[in-house]
């Protein structure tokens, strides 16, 4: 008889079992975390969809990922032969042209200055004059030719860390095309697209700087968002905070007065390059952004006050902050 | 043959009556129970467990290694993380739905979800 219960148990089990599963997936829609590109990224949208973009950010970020040894970008800084892939080829050129477009404040071939704080090891140091001074060298005078794809000598070396999640989300893009609902986010950069099952506009929380909390909202159509800012991942050397974004004026770490921007706009990996550049200017240079017509900008200051373009529908939930028109000083 | 048609005995009706109420209890219960209660989804690895933020304690996950987790005041924060760059102890208490605390290193994600399903709630979050 035992057997025979058990036997009928688990049946019961199996049917609630598939109930409640048929419950949970009750809409064609699913979420769904992967762990790549060192960060942890979430897919909302069809089953087939997300599963399309989780394997292919995965087969980028293999590509892309400057600290394995597998990578193509590995191989490239390490001066070793490789057939390159159409992506890793792509971002490179999209990146250089980037920097020729709005400016070299952000560039890939920085690898030498992040590397001679030795920050990915967890155990950075300030480096010496000398050692900055190289670093410098080869990322602004860099050896490195667009056609054969290589360092011309020694020194330099590539890393993608300011563009390869917003490249991600374009080739996303580019694989789930224009019609599906999916929401694609990495935490800093978020890939919108479709029309929302509820018909409404897409609705993106900007985290607020100072408390993880949220700052405000933005009311948005299809589109990416990218946020940069130096709150997040610092490091700490003697009791001075520095932050992980490097300025490749000085070799240093960033002081902006700016904590954090936001850029909406048409193409990921220009949002990703743009809150870079733009969080690196510094309010000083927030006027040259703030009115373009081809993206929109939300940028917060360490005085907590917040700078818009006009077109962007920005909503401030947070009390202590307050949105400021540019002066013409 | 003449007790053929009893394919369940009675006591055994009774068990699997049981085994019926306490897995659709189990089911139902913390549906109505959350109601607007914030609950965090921790992902570990491919693991996903949920945690009631009402419920204040420290607790540790056996799919997590040894990272410990508290929750206090409706709000969770990983307490310690053996990971090299603490980025997520650093992330402190999250309690807002759409917040989340993000470890690389040992592959967990902790994302405040809210109980009820309210429409005012983000599609994404950046930042």
């Amino acid at each position: 008889m035992c057997k025979r219960l058990l036997t009928a148990a688990s049946a019961v089990f199996v049917i609630l079992a598939a109930a409640c599963g048929d419950a949970n997936s009750s809409s064609d829609t699913t979420e769904k975390t992967i762990f790549a590109m060192d960060t942890a990224i979430t897919f909302k949208g069809g089953r087939e969809d997300s599963q399309k973009a989780a394997e292919l950010i995965s087969e980028l970020d293999e590509l892309f990922d400057r600290y394995s040894e597998d990578s193509e970008i590995y191989a490239i800084n390490h001066r070793q032969n490789m057939e390159l892939s159409e992506d890793t080829k792509r971002i490179i050129a999209s990146s250089a042209e980037l920097s020729e477009k709005y400016g070299s404040d952000v560039n890939i071939f920085s690898g030498d200055i992040t590397d001679c704080w030795n920050i990915s090891s967890g155990n950075p140091r300030v480096p010496s004059d000398e050692e900055i001074e190289e670093a410098l060298r080869s990322c602004n005078n860099s050896s490195f030719s667009l056609e054969a794809m290589s360092f011309a000598d020694e020194n330099g070396s590539i890393d993608l860390g300011s563009v390869a999640k917003g490249y991600a989300l374009d080739r996303v893009h580019e694989e789930l095309g224009e019609d599906s609902y999916y929401i694609v986010s990495s935490g800093s950069s978020v890939l919108l697209n479709g029309n929302k099952p509820d018909g409404e506009r897409f609705t993106v929380a900007v985290r607020d700087p100072e408390t993880g909390g949220t700052l405000g909202t933005v009311r948005t159509d299809a589109c990416f968002v990218s946020t940069s800012g130096g709150y997040e991942r610092y490091f700490e050397l003697d009791g001075k905070r520095y932050s992980h974004i490097f300025d490749l004026n000085t070799g240093c770490p960033s002081e902006t007065d700016l904590i954090s921007v936001t850029v909406i706009c048409g193409s990921g990996i220009e949002s990703d390059f743009l809150s870079t550049l733009i969080y690196l200017g510094g309010t000083a240079r927030l006027g040259e952004y703030l009115y373009s017509e081809e993206f929109s900008v939300i940028a917060v200051t360490e005085d907590k006050e917040i700078y818009l373009s006009e077109d962007v529908d920005f909503e401030l939930t947070e009390d202590s902050y307050e949105i400021k028109e540019l002066s013409d000083e | 043959m003449n007790k053929g048609y009893h394919f369940v005995s009675l006591k055994e009706l009774l068990i699997i009556s049981g085994v019926l109420i306490v897995s659709a209890a189990a089911i139902v219960i913390p549906e109505l129970v959350s109601g607007d209660a914030e609950i965090a989804v921790i992902q570990c690895g491919d693991s996903v467990i949920t945690a009631d933020l009402s419920q204040s304690g420290e607790f540790t996950l056996e799919e997590c290694g040894s990272t410990v987790f508290e929750i206090s005041d409706g709000k969770i924060r990983i307490k310690e993380s053996v990971c090299p760059d603490k980025i997520c102890e650093r992330t402190g208490f999250i309690g807002s739905a759409g917040q989340s605390i993000i470890c690389v290193p040992e592959r967990i994600s902790v994302t405040v979800t809210s109980g009820s399903d309210k429409s005012d709630s983000a599609d994404a979050v950046v930042g």
